[in-house]
């Protein structure tokens, strides 16, 4: 009989080798009766044995080990729910006076919340004083430890803890400090000693741990190497007996405010519910509604979230009340009860989403609601959670950071003393997001031979330290909102930004223990439309929102089918784009399925061209085939014709063909995604086929779901989620639409967001097929910060905000003093105090038109504004020498072009390609614009300033190129060969020619280039951002 | 640019990469057939001392020569003011210049101009003796003609050709700032030119003095002084022979002289040097060349010939030597200690003597062969010290303050470099030996400590895998053994005294 007290996992960063449910599974196959969990300073790692050792007779005890500054070390075990509390509390407080990912704590603080948790004292050699302390703090809940691990003088060892135990009257208690599961991870120990000293394993030295002792040792080991005094050994049963406290006990308690005293919460949410049913259907619910509220209330009361519901309605009410724009998305919030409340504008009768497939009683799993809210604006609805619920109550919870494959052949390679170079070739060689990256062949491309010692080294450990986490992050936004103090529940401790905290469980940690969180995510498109609806208003006096945009309006679809969809949310993309003629979207559920069905999983899994195939069918009238002879399967699937494109399909497939639990489809994804690790794969491979032959479905079937699973648990798109995209990307394009100018402005007032740079945007709205927008340059006499409309909305004027290096503060002073037109440079000085570096910029922006002055005219003016503090005031301001301008060369078209990129990264003038037409002509370039025109399989030239860089992780190596000139934008296709081939033109140049094969496939045109030429010194100095790799 | 992006340039400079297909060893750089390309990292203070080198060989050509005021500096200006003459016309000076600097496989480019700022301007807009590719050299020369404001009041009247030339240049042929230049060039103002019809009072309000100055001062309007170079000292000492000479004894009296030479120039500057170098040029061989190095810094020549002696001994000379230079690579400052009231002579002279010691054995047999012992902290026995020399090493000693986690009365003091198998006859129950055989002997234990477990080294060629026993034998003998856990074979790793 046997508990193990001291035992680290990985979450002691770079100390513990192993992760915790090989701990834990090890330690049962001991059969160890106890096994605590003390990793230093830290609880995130119990969560995760504590689901490992759920089903078996292993108990688990919770703790931490502490190390004060003024004492020696202790591992502090809670006992009960409140000693836990304390323990919690008291890894924050030295947490949270700590810089990130470090801990500070004295012996005071331990001693302030000792009380109900055992303390095990690391028993040094020497005399420590605080020995004598640790018995005055902790009385008979204190213990000494009694640790060997084949040291230089074990015997002797012993001899001094034993005459120390008795001295300090602290009982002595044998444990293992443990660092690993198995004596093999010893290799694995030193590299991450290497890591955390930031050196090679090799010059460690005496920092190394000596041998292999630190595993989980057998029964027998530990009676032989504690025979001289099995009290020792006894006696950790009888401080595991002493611990009563599991995870179980944590009772995650919801805020009691949110209903108001005299209701109960569930009372309190009925009663908004049918408040918010009768606004939205005007009074008339319709039969079919009313029973579905029912029904999901019931549900809801069922499983008891209601108090989650009315957390995220006082959220979302709360943003409408500041007038910030949100949208909830996620398996709960597609429900009628949210669309009731306000939460999400997307009616589930509309996408015929049932609550069921999200919110079930089988499954027991937290219900979730992502809220996203306008970027600029969601720090105020987090500052209002913090309000609402104080610092104490309310906190984000953690992102696990953990190794992925090209970190972990980084920091192994270092530690083993591979050269830096040699590394760094290996780390560039392996693409960061590709899963299944044969390390073997990128060591051997880079120069490392797997098969030498260092190679197979090199091999094993990193394939070992995949998936450990290196440190804890904050979540993009998801939120823990507690009753009672939060830092009892979960130690909280400082994230990397100032002021901002996280606790340290994640997502995963947070589901496995029921604890609700609330996602409140920042979307730059919601800004956008917000800025959209204020000008619609502003100039139309039309009042929108999310929910009263219509739904059915063809035009938009037509619009949306023949891929004009630049700006419009979601859908903008190359690979969107190219989708849309080919999908065709006629209805709402059509853009929910076109925003799930570009995406890596589904590509990866191969759905894409059958489901374009069957669509085709059912629009000629044929009946389509179903995918198998399972009735269940085909349910499953009806409504995407028969292919998986959502990730909630796969995991039903799991479920209904492989007869996975509900439980066992959620953890098979996990396993697919974040921390992924090979064993644990390979065995769901298993599990998945099995159950799928056994139920009478062919292997050829099996291994295409488990294909297609793969690629949803990493990139997968919920059903839930692409349909609150789909709203957006549909109201985006209805805005687009209806009120290009008004969109195109709000759009560049947003930056940086979304897909094209404002140049494209603004591009886009100047050619637009049937209305042009009329677009006005920027003018100190006429632009704000913000782009603005003119001419009764029908016109847009550039705003100030896209001239380089101005600073807001500066131009809303200017837009402030002008209260009447600037006459002069000197009158704009005269009344605005702006600088001189001001000054220039404005005249390198060409924004003195309107006071007669071109660029260098302006410039010529604006150099001689010396700072007035200089030279007191100037008499002769008024009669300035504006009429002395010395002559100046004047600036050629094309100067001005590139004198307009440079200050605003676009021009109004002429496309600067347009200037080379002829020599480009003289080269035999065709022009974007003809593309159309050329037949397939042609060979031909193109030339054009390079918009975007793009490679998809699902391209295979595959870069993607758009180029623009002034007839259009032509699309490449630039192989992997080829773009090595010409790597400077291919990554540098801002504008080039290729040469390759134009490829046609329904409307939509590609240049396969074989060649590329970099074009920049041709038109020097031209000054346009690519957005590359974004 | 980042320096694995211009390794991979280089490369594909050199045409595409052809991995081979052989993996032989463990390690390998990029498999490419072609050498690759050599690239050595930027260092701006090696260049300019590399520049204030070639400015002191300049002198050669002018009595007064410097380095621009420029950052980073690239050229040198010469005043050459009367000199052309004596090269035969400036026309024949600017080619014997450029010769000379080929001839050191230095590109250069030479701008004759009457005021510094009009030869800098021409050197580096309208030179094109430049040979080969500009990437290659750094160093432009600059002769310049009168320095110091003209008395013509018109400098187009006077040298029409060089004025006019000048105003063509591009206007950063100024020497302006670049900020001043990039706004120069947004006004549309390229040429030096440009600058000659507008007012210059405005020119003044809107870029400062400097434009005035640089444009004064390429005009000769204003004066310019070329800021001197001197040669900096450094230990070197030469014997040049009027007749080559193979004599060794001659050979060595001229050591000697040199020697003390050096001594004076070391002593002047109370430095010592710690690291000798030889020249010895032959007539039709190669220069024959040896070091001679000290433990501490020295200035004593008799020491330092003695040092110098045993190598000399040993020195083949085929050919008879032209000269003999001689020269301190390294030096420090020369140890000193006042005599204190009750101090003892002997100890003082006995370290001293030591060192010279030290240093003369290490001089005749080499430096590895005169070592020290230093511990090395590494859990692996065999690997837990290390030798060092004497000679050569770090000037300053440090301390190896890294404690280990055992003391050190753990460990034997006799450490076998290589442990010994060991014949066991009975191993106790709990794994400890009782019995064993060595150097043909029995002993019994009689007892023991441990086992100490060593696991480590995996790292390198094999790794360790030990369980160590300090035993102590029935004579009193006491022993340091181990038992492999990997076979299970017993080795004797030491003693205890």
């Amino acid at each position: 009989m046997y508990a193990e007290l001291h035992c680290r996992t990985n979450f002691s960063f770079l100390e513990g080798a192993s992760h915790a449910d090989e701990l834990v599974s090890r330690a049962i196959e001991l059969r160890y009766s106890a096994l605590a969990i003390t990793d230093r300073h830290s609880l995130a790692g119990v969560v995760r044995a504590h689901a490992a050792a759920k089903d078996s007779d292993l108990k688990l005890l919770i703790g931490a080990e502490i190390a004060p500054t003024d004492a020696a070390p202790i591992v502090l075990l809670a006992t009960d729910r409140a000693a836990y509390g304390r323990l919690a509390r008291l890894v924050t407080l030295g947490r949270r006076r700590a810089p990130k990912g470090e801990c500070e704590l004295t012996l005071d603080d331990i001693a302030q919340h000792s009380e109900g948790l055992l303390a095990t004292v690391v028993g040094g050699l020497g005399r420590d004083p605080a020995y004598g302390e640790y018995r005055d703090i902790f009385a008979d809940r204190g213990y000494l430890l009694a640790e060997l691990h084949y040291g230089t003088n074990d015997a002797e060892r012993l001899d001094q803890l034993v005459r120390l135990s008795k001295q300090t009257r602290l009982p002595l208690v044998a444990a293992g400090d443990v660092h690993y599961h198995v004596a093999q991870r010893m290799m694995l120990q030193h590299v991450l000693t290497a890591i955390r000293y930031n050196t090679t394993v090799e010059a460690l030295g005496d920092r190394l741990l000596p041998n292999a002792e630190r595993h989980l040792r057998t029964l027998d080991e530990i009676q032989q190497v504690f025979a001289r005094v099995p009290d020792a050994v006894r006696r950790t049963m009888e401080v595991a007996d002493r611990c009563t406290f599991s995870l179980d006990d944590l009772r995650y308690e919801y805020p009691e405010e949110l209903a108001p005293a005299d209701q109960s919460p569930y009372e309190y949410l009925r009663q908004l519910t049918w408040q918010g049913a009768r606004q939205r259907y005007q009074n008339q619910v319709p039969e079919s509604i009313k029973k579905q509220l029912e029904h999901e209330l019931a549900i809801i009361k069922d499983l008891r979230y209601e108090a989650f519901f009315l957390t995220v309605y006082d959220i979302v009410k709360f943003a409408r009340s500041q007038n910030i724009l949100c949208q909830g998305r996620g398996s709960a919030a597609n429900s009628s009860v949210c669309f009731c409340l306000g939460i999400t504008a997307v009616d589930p009768m509309d996408t015929d989403l049932l609550f069921e497939r999200f919110v079930s009683r089988e499954r027991n799993e937290a219900p979730d609601i992502d809220v996203d809210f306008e970027h600029e604006r969601r720090e105020e609805v987090l500052q209002y959670v913090y309000n609402k619920y104080s610092r104490d109550r309310a906190g984000l919870a953690a992102t696990v950071i953990t190794y992925r494959v090209r970190s972990a052949v980084r920091d192994v390679g270092k530690a083993l003393g591979l050269s830096l170079d040699r590394i760094d070739a290996l780390a560039k060689n392996i693409d960061g997001r590709s899963e299944d990256t044969i390390l073997a062949t990128r060591c051997q491309q880079s120069g490392v031979d797997p098969t030498s010692r260092v190679g197979r080294q090199l091999m094993t450990l990193v394939n070992e330290i995949l998936g450990f986490p290196r440190h804890l992050s904050q979540h993009v936004g998801g939120m823990v909102i507690t009753q009672g103090p939060l830092c009892e529940l979960v130690p909280i401790e400082n994230a990397a930004m100032v002021d901002r905290t996280v606790i340290q469980w994640d997502k995963d940690d947070l589901d496995t223990l029921g604890i609700l969180k609330v996602d409140c995510l920042a979307l730059g498109m919601l800004t956008a439309i917000h800025r959209c609806f204020d000008l619609i208003e502003q100039h139309h006096g039309r009042q929108l929102s999310i929910a009263n945009i219509r739904q059915d309006d063809s035009d938009v679809y037509d619009m949306i089918s023949r891929a004009e969809t630049v700006g419009v949310f979601q859908i903008e993309s190359r690979a969107q784009m190219s989708m849309l003629p080919r999908l065709r979207p006629e209805r709402f559920y059509d853009i929910v399925i076109e925003v799930a069905i570009v995406r890596p999983g589904p590509i990866q899994g191969d759905m894409v061209h059958p489901y374009l195939d069957r669509r085709d069918r059912v629009r000629k009238g044929e009946t389509i085939e179903p995918i198998c002879a399972d009735d269940k399967v085909n349910k499953v699937l009806e409504r995407t014709l028969g292919v998986p494109l959502f990730q909630e399909q796969a995991m039903q497939l799991a479920v209904v063909a492989a007869g996975f639990t509900p439980g066992e489809a959620d953890q098979l994804r996990k396993a697919m995604g974040g921390w992924r690790r090979p064993g644990l794969i390979d065995s769901f491979r298993q599990k998945l086929f099995d159950g799928m032959l056994e139920r009478g479905h062919t292997e050829e079937f099996a291994e295409r779901l488990f294909k297609q699973i793969s690629g949803f648990g990493e990139y997968g798109f919920p059903e839930s989620h692409a349909a609150s995209f789909a709203k957006l990307a549909y109201v985006s394009a209805w805005l687009r639409y209806h009120y290009q100018a008004a969109f195109t402005a709000a759009l560049i007032n947003s930056q940086p967001m979304g897909f094209y740079a404002p140049a494209q945007l603004i591009r886009d709205a100047r050619e637009r097929r049937d209305t042009p927008v009329e677009v006005l340059p920027i003018d100190i006499n006429h632009s704000d910060w913000d782009c603005t409309l003119e001419k009764e909305g029908q016109a847009l004027r550039l705003g100030l905000r896209l001239v380089r290096g101005l600073h807001r503060a500066v131009v809303d002073s200017l837009v402030q003093a002008r209260t009447r037109r600037f006459e002069s440079i000197t009158d704009l000085v005269a009344r605005t105090n702006l600088s001189q570096a001001v000054i220039e910029r404005l005249s390198a922006a060409d924004a003195f038109q309107s006071c007669g002055l071109d660029r260098r005219k302006a410039l010529w003016q604006a150099l001689d504004q010396a700072p007035k503090h200089e030279q007191g005031p100037r008499l002769f301001d008024l009669q300035s020498n504006e009429s002395l301008v010395p002559m100046l060369p004047k600036l050629e078209e094309q100067e001005e072009v590139f004198a307009d990129y440079h200050s605003a990264g676009l021009t109004l003038r002429r496309h600067p390609l347009s200037f080379h037409r002829e020599q480009l002509n003289s080269l035999g370039v065709t022009p974007a614009g003809q593309l159309v025109t050329c037949p397939h399989d042609h060979m031909v030239k193109v030339a054009g300033v390079v918009l975007m860089r793009q490679r998809p992780s699902t391209a295979k190596g595959i870069t993607f190129v758009t180029l623009e000139d002034e007839t259009g934008i032509a699309n490449l296709v630039v192989h992997q060969s080829t773009w090595q081939r010409y790597d400077q033109a291919a990554r540098r140049s801002t504008a080039m020619i290729a040469y390759g094969k134009l490829e046609r496939k329904n409307e939509v045109v590609h240049v396969i280039a074989r060649r590329l030429e970099d074009l920049t010194d041709r038109l020097a100095s031209l000054h346009s951002p690519s957005r590359d790799f974004r | 640019m980042p320096l694995s992006e211009a390794t991979a340039l280089g490369n594909q400079y050199d045409g595409p990469p052809r991995p081979s297909n052989q993996h032989n060893d463990g390690l390998r750089g990029p498999s490419y057939k072609r050498t690759p390309l050599h690239i050595e990292s930027h260092d701006p203070f090696e260049d300019h001392k590399a520049l204030e080198e070639i400015a002191v060989w300049c002198h050669r050509f002018s009595p007064l020569v410097g380095l621009a005021d420029e950052d980073p500096v690239e050229t040198l200006l010469l005043d050459v003011t009367g000199i052309a003459p004596l090269f035969g016309g400036e026309q024949a000076m600017n080619q014997q210049i450029e010769s000379a600097f080929l001839q050191q496989n230095l590109m250069v480019r030479i701008g004759l101009g009457d005021t510094v700022g009009a030869a800098w301007a021409l050197a580096h807009y309208a030179s094109a003796t430049l040979r080969g590719r500009e990437s290659f050299s750094a160093e432009v020369v600059t002769a310049c003609g009168d320095v110091g404001p003209k008395k013509t009041p018109d400098p187009f009247a006077a040298e029409p050709r060089c004025a006019a030339q000048l105003l063509e240049l591009p206007i950063e042929a100024l020497r302006l700032p670049s900020a001043i230049v990039e706004t120069l060039s947004r006004l549309g103002l390229q040429r030096v030119g440009d600058l000659m019809p507008l007012p210059r009072n405005e020119l003044k309000a809107r870029f400062g003095a400097i434009l005035l100055q640089r444009l004064d001062q390429a005009l000769g309007e204003q004066p310019e002084i070329i800021a001197r170079t001197h040669s900096p000292t450094n230990f070197f000492v030469e014997w040049l022979f009027e007749h080559p000479v193979t004599q060794q004894s001659v050979i060595q009296q001229v050591i000697r002289q040199l020697i003390e030479r050096l001594c004076f120039l070391l002593l002047k500057q109370d430095t010592g040097s710690l690291q000798l170098s030889y020249r010895l040029t032959c007539q039709d061989s190669k220069p024959v060349t040896f070091e001679v190095g000290c433990y501490r810094p020295s200035a004593d020549a008799s020491h330092l010939w003695k040092l110098t002696e045993t190598q000399l001994e040993r020195l083949m000379l085929r050919d008879p030597v032209t000269s003999i230079s001689l020269c301190s690579i390294r030096h420090d400052r020369l140890s000193r200690r006042q005599k204190e009231l009750f101090d003892d002579d002997h100890i003082r002279q006995d370290s001293s003597l030591v060192a010279a010691l030290i240093d003369r054995m290490s001089s005749r047999l080499g430096r590895q062969a005169i070592v020290r012992c230093v511990l090395q902290s590494d859990a692996q026995p065999e690997k837990a010290y290390r030798y060092e020399p004497l000679v050569g090493g770090s000037v300053s000693r440090r301390k190896n303050n890294s404690h280990s986690p055992f003391s050190l009365l753990d460990r034997p003091l006799h450490l076998l470099a290589k442990p010994v198998a060991l014949e066991i006859y009975d191993v106790a129950a709990d794994g400890s030996p009782s019995r064993f055989q060595y150097g043909g002997k029995q002993y019994a234990v009689s007892r023991y400590w441990g086992p100490e477990r060593i696991e480590t080294g995996w790292w390198r060629q094999r790794g360790v895998q030990r369980d160590y026993y300090r035993v102590e034998t029935s004579e009193g003998f006491r022993f340091w053994m181990f038992r492999s856990l990997r076979d299970g074979c017993w080795f004797l790793q030491g003693a205890f005294e």
